[in-house]
């Protein structure tokens, strides 16, 4: 365990490190991103007075020890536009994320193993061409374009579109939070679900053909049993691993759906910290996000134990 | 000798139409509601001095005033200061201001808050974006708590335009001596700040001892919904009644949504920039060639759904340019040709362009139409497609033979070209064109306090510019302000400027 946690804690420094360097190489800076072509006009003075303004007249090495020792003592910066602590900014984005992860993975999960096992039930079959099929679908198609097409239906059809109220979180207005967050999440559960059905599926063929498997039926289980206790139970590991690995995607990748239906994430918090140069609020943002992909991975671990008792005995 | 400036007549005029309005409006416009604004963008600062995206001037003009603002064809009218006076031969200007005017905060508005503002925004520690605009404000009097004298290093008249400028809003001294300003937004415009979410919503509520009309409203809120399309979809589901789009694309879509779409043309125009001062493109007939194999309207229609107006190089309604108005009105191939066969290029050249990405949506597409009808007289264009802070880094430096770029239009014509085609101008190495005849007439339009003698020296300029082709002006395109039907009253403005939500009422 102490060797993981090391090994988290390196791939921590690394992300820091590189969305430093990164941010550094992408041509102008807080001061271009602001003014754009009009930077053009600032006087020496003005343009000095603005990189000590924005802590750009430092070197490199000191500019990202003074922010990664800041990290450190729980001070992640400050979002010079907003005059808002990116902690501040982060605990109010996170649980949104967090909440939209969730229910998607939730959703994504469902159908994805549903699929899997339906396909898995009878390879090289009609049943099996239509779990695929769906699964190809959800891969192929965009989630912008699902996401896109849903809302203007909604609206123009219904005049449907909850996410143009402000975002209420779960404890305020739970109706109207689960309004703002079920189409989102259906949508990414939808591209979620294609992992899931094609790990679930291969999983479920091969356990299947296991001798275990072979035993179980010759004693008479029930097909049923069989299916979920037997196989299902033990090809969930990979499961459970492409489950995880998606959740930690959606933890910051979720930005274009979180655009279209409005919703004030992390990834937008990234995404407008990377179109207006704020160094700290990108930096900092991208390193929760890191972190909190190292957790579900830590946790995803714990998952194994319970599930398999083999891992727990390794 | 003191000269009445235009600021009486046009303070007269606006008298007169506004009790023309008033009591019109009186009558049928509701009071009350509060108005939900969609936009794609969050305000990003609160500092009115710094302020440059298009959504916090937008904000922040509802709770500040400028000593001059604009009407809806952008002519010059009174705000905090009722009457403007030119003397000692344009080098000074003196500001009657406005009485009974107070802060949201209560404190009264004094000649003390415009000194103060004014110091403030020409400090370049402040780096405030006007500064450039009224830097040649060499001192600031104030005789009385009513009176404000400005002294100028040089005789111009588009200072007082100048100050129209939202970047140019007046502060409470209290406030700029506290060091709040960028904290706690306090001005003496119509709306009063309320609460700013980030990324999520900015709001606004009436401020009940503003000093013109009581505006219908009680309050705006401005929603951010981040993509365009969704922007149509809060409207269509009544949750926004005002959307502000700039996407053609989107504006079709609500088209069809029952919603009702202004269209205004932008003051900012979509331009191919040659760089004269690279070797190929020295010589006037290569430009002028250029400016005639480009199909202006081709180029509208091909990379912007057709949706703006082919243009001249001035945008503002008051000293809008012919767009006909130059040697090739419509594509000359023939034309364009004999100015290649005069400058000896018959076999051609070859240029090095860039554009961006990223910024706005129609650039490639303009540059792969101009790039096809070039090759019709044997001009090769390299193009480089560059990420935004890359683009700006190469633009800045002139480190290009030609760009497509949409650069930003002011409503005075002094502002707007000033800096790029005189020789002292302060992005003239990116416009890499200047001539003595230009700088005259600059020098002219700057000295020149009479409206319609202004308007024909800005049309000289304009044919100079056009005929001796710098640059090869396209088109402009739209803004786009969506209403649901329940919005009365509301003015578009050419410069994206919503200072008309202080006329708009929901009903």
């Amino acid at each position: 365990m102490a060797r993981r946690l090391a090994g988290a804690l390196l791939t921590l420094v690394g992300v820091s490190l590189l969305v430093f360097l990164v941010l550094r190489v992408i041509p102008g800076n807080q001061i271009t991103a602001s003014l754009g072509t009009e930077s053009g006009v600032l006087t020496p003075e003005q343009l000095a007075s603005l990189k000590s303004y924005y802590g750009l007249n430092q070197p490199l090495p000191l500019q990202y020890l003074d922010w990664l020792a800041n990290v450190c003592t729980g001070n992640l910066g400050l979002s010079l536009r907003s005059g808002q602590s990116v902690s501040a900014m982060t605990g109010a984005s996170l649980p949104v994320t967090l909440e939209l992860a969730l229910l998607a993975t939730g959703f994504g999960f469902v159908l994805g193993v549903g699929l899997g096992m339906l396909s898995a039930s009878k390879p090289n079959s009609v049943r099996d061409a239509l779990g695929q099929g769906v699964g190809l679908l959800a891969l192929a198609i965009p989630s912008f374009v699902i996401a896109s097409a849903l809302v203007s239906y909604l609206a123009a059809k219904f005049g449907y579109f909850p996410n143009a109220l402000p975002y209420a979180p779960p404890w305020e207005d739970p109706l109207l939070n689960i309004q703002q967050l079920m189409f989102p999440a259906l949508v990414l559960g939808f591209g979620v679900a294609a992992p899931v059905m094609r790990t679930t599926r291969s999983a479920i063929i091969e356990v299947s053909s296991l001798d275990f498997v072979r035993t179980a039926r010759g004693k008479g289980v029930s097909p049923r049993q069989v299916a979920f206790r037997h196989i299902l139970r033990n090809a969930m590991i990979p499961i459970v691993t492409a489950t995880g690995i998606q959740f930690g995607y959606l933890l910051g990748g979720a930005v274009i759906v979180e655009q279209i239906f409005a919703l004030p994430g992390i990834g937008r918090q990234v995404l407008n910290g990377i179109l207006q140069r704020e160094y700290a609020v990108v930096q900092s943002s991208v390193l929760i996000i890191a972190a909190a992909f190292v957790v579900v991975n830590l946790l995803v671990d714990v998952l194994y134990r319970r599930i398999d008792p083999r891992v727990r005995a390794d | 000798m003191i000269r009445s400036g235009i600021g009486l007549i046009l303070g007269l005029a606006m008298a007169v139409t506004a009790c023309g309005g008033n009591s019109n409006s009186t009558s049928s416009t509701k009071i009350g509601g509060i108005l939900v604004v969609g936009r794609t963008a969050d305000i990003d600062l609160l500092d009115p001095h710094k302020a440059t995206a298009f959504q916090t001037v937008q904000s922040l003009e509802q709770i500040y005033d400028t000593l001059v603002g604009f009407d809806k064809d952008l002519n010059l009218i009174p705000r905090l200061a009722t009457k403007w006076t030119y003397s000692d031969g344009n080098q000074t200007v003196t500001l009657n201001l406005r009485t009974g005017v107070k802060f949201q905060d209560g404190t009264p508005f004094s000649s003390a808050d415009v000194a103060a503002t004014l110091t403030r925004i020409l400090d370049p520690k402040t780096a405030a974006v006007a500064r450039s605009n009224i830097a040649l404000i060499s001192k600031v009097e104030t005789p009385d708590a009513n009176t404000v004298i400005l002294r100028l290093s040089s005789p111009n008249v588009a200072v007082v335009t100048a100050m129209a400028d939202d970047n140019t809003a007046i502060l409470s001294a209290k406030d700029i001596a506290a060091g709040t300003v960028d904290k706690t937004p306090n001005g003496t415009g119509p709306f009063k700040f309320l609460k700013w979410t980030p990324n999520q919503q900015l709001e606004l509520v009436r401020n009940p001892t503003y000093w013109g009309p009581k505006p219908p409203l009680d309050g705006i809120t401005f929603r951010v919904i981040p993509d365009e399309s969704s922007v149509v979809s809060a409207l269509q589901s009544g949750n926004v009644q005002l959307g502000v789009l700039s996407d053609p694309l989107a504006a079709k879509q609500a088209q069809t949504g029952g919603l009702h779409i202004d269209k205004t043309p932008q003051l900012n125009y979509h331009v191919f920039q040659l760089n004269a001062s690279r070797p190929a493109l020295k010589d006037l007939n290569v430009r002028l060639a250029i400016a005639c194999a480009i199909d202006r309207k081709q180029v509208l229609d091909t990379a912007a759904l057709g949706e703006g107006a082919v243009t001249g190089p001035i945008t503002s309604p008051a000293y809008l340019s012919d767009p006909n108005d130059r040697p090739c009105p419509s594509r000359d191939l023939t034309k364009a040709k004999a100015y290649m066969a005069t400058a000896g290029k018959t076999g051609g050249i070859t240029l090095d362009a860039i554009v961006e990405t990223g910024e706005y949506a129609t650039a490639v597409n303009e540059m792969q139409s101009v790039q096809a009808q070039l090759k019709d007289i044997n001009v090769t264009l390299n193009v480089e497609i560059l990420e935004s802070g890359a683009y700006v880094q190469r633009w800045l430096a002139a480190n290009f033979d030609a760009a497509i770029a949409l650069n930003g239009g002011r409503p005075d014509p002094e502002t707007m070209y000033g800096r790029y085609f005189t020789s002292t101008g302060s992005l003239n190495k990116v416009a890499a064109y200047n001539s003595p005849k230009l700088d005259a007439l600059f020098q002219q339009g700057r000295t020149e306090p009479d409206v319609i003698k202004r308007k024909a020296i800005y049309k000289q300029i304009s044919e100079e510019l056009e005929q001796n082709a710098p640059w090869v002006w396209m088109f402009t395109g739209y803004n786009y302000n969506v209403t649901t039907s329940k919005v009365h009253g509301f003015t578009p403005m050419s410069n994206g400027s919503l200072i008309f939500l202080r006329e708009t009422s929901l009903g």
